[in-house]
């Protein structure tokens, strides 16, 4: 397999790490952003795969793009007037991420059930795994439960009452 | 009426798609290493809708396909909120912002538009109504003490209720 992207490779321009304090909560949301540690769990989660070169090149810009993201949040957010909103907007974050999981992991399943397995999609669920659990220290265990429910919750009564009438009928 | 699974598939296929989505990040002048990065995204996300099509389009699954489709406008609505954020906080602290969030930002929209063209008014305004209670911070949900994370800093600000 060939190796995955190291921070230096990435194309994409940093925010300044120096700058962030490791004890204010932007400096904890960058240092879950580096890109090492998750290079580490993607590659271990795909080690298994039978991935394309094309399909590693893809996951490493996912990795990438996602690191980038966290770190931008960040830094825009670093003076400690702006923890109160950062809170939110990393629990907001979480819940984007946990979708894409989500999403993920349903195509998965159905495709596992009805047609060839698809490695590529397994990989991106196994990083948008890696990343989740990077952002998951930063939220109360209490949240997290309460965001995770409300989502469930929610998607659950989405559906518009013609779904319900052909449904029932 | 049920949303098709074809119909969605449709709208992402259009050639017109990436170039709604390409033509943000002209818009806001990106430089073209970020421009490639702006075609992986759209490419990425095109992918992805089309693979929840092909494993979700089958007869019987409409009522998961609708729920996977209104989970992916919440996602696309949390990264537009987000990505227009780090511009705008970037501007207000620093004077200036990397053009791309803003790009970002711009193709997470038109993304989102496709989407909800074929979502529920009742239902859209839901979702809505979630995405910006909890980005504002305003939603329940985050309005109790937390439990004590031992890896916390003392400092991790919450919504504690007065």
């Amino acid at each position: 397999m060939s190796h995955i992207v190291s921070p230096l490779d990435s194309g994409l321009q940093s925010p300044q790490p120096n700058t962030l304090e490791p004890d204010t909560l932007a400096g904890r949301l960058w240092a879950a952003g580096e890109l090492g540690p998750i290079d580490d769990l993607m590659t271990a989660a795909v080690s298994s795969l039978k991935l394309s070169d094309a399909e590693l090149a893809d996951l490493r810009l996912y990795a990438e793009e996602r690191s980038w993201a966290i770190q931008a949040l960040a830094e825009a957010f670093q003076q400690p007037e702006d923890e109160p909103d950062l809170y939110p907007t990393i629990a907001s974050f979480w819940l984007e991420l946990r979708f894409d999981w989500q999403r993920h992991n349903e195509v998965m399943n159905y495709a596992a059930t009805r047609m060839t397995p698809l490695p590529r999609v397994v990989g991106h669920g196994a990083v948008s795994s890696a990343i989740l659990g990077r952002l998951e220290d930063l939220l109360s265990p209490q949240h997290r439960d309460q965001l995770s429910q409300h989502a469930i919750h929610l998607l659950e009564g989405v559906l518009p009452a013609s779904y319900h009438a052909a449904n029932s009928s | 009426m049920m949303v098709s699974a074809s119909r969605l598939a449709a709208l992402v296929r259009d050639p017109e798609f990436a170039d709604t989505v390409l033509a943000h990040g002209a818009a806001a002048a990106v430089s073209p290493e970020d421009m490639s990065r702006l075609t992986a995204y759209a490419s990425r996300r095109r992918s992805a809708i089309l693979d929840v099509c092909d494993a979700l389009g089958a007869e019987g699954d409409e009522d998961d396909f609708y729920r996977t489709l209104a989970a992916v406008w919440l996602e696309l609505r949390f990264e537009w909120q987000r990505y227009n954020l780090v511009s705008n906080y970037g501007t207000v602290r620093h004077g200036f912002s990397s053009p791309l969030p803003l790009a970002l930002a711009s193709a997470s929209s038109a993304l989102m538009a496709q989407v909800e063209s074929l979502l529920d008014d009742a239902a859209l305004a839901r979702l809505a109504e979630f995405a910006a209670q909890l980005i504002e911070g305003t939603h329940g949900l985050l309005s109790s003490e937390p439990a004590q994370d031992p890896h916390a800093s003392g400092r991790v600000c919450c919504r504690a209720e007065e």
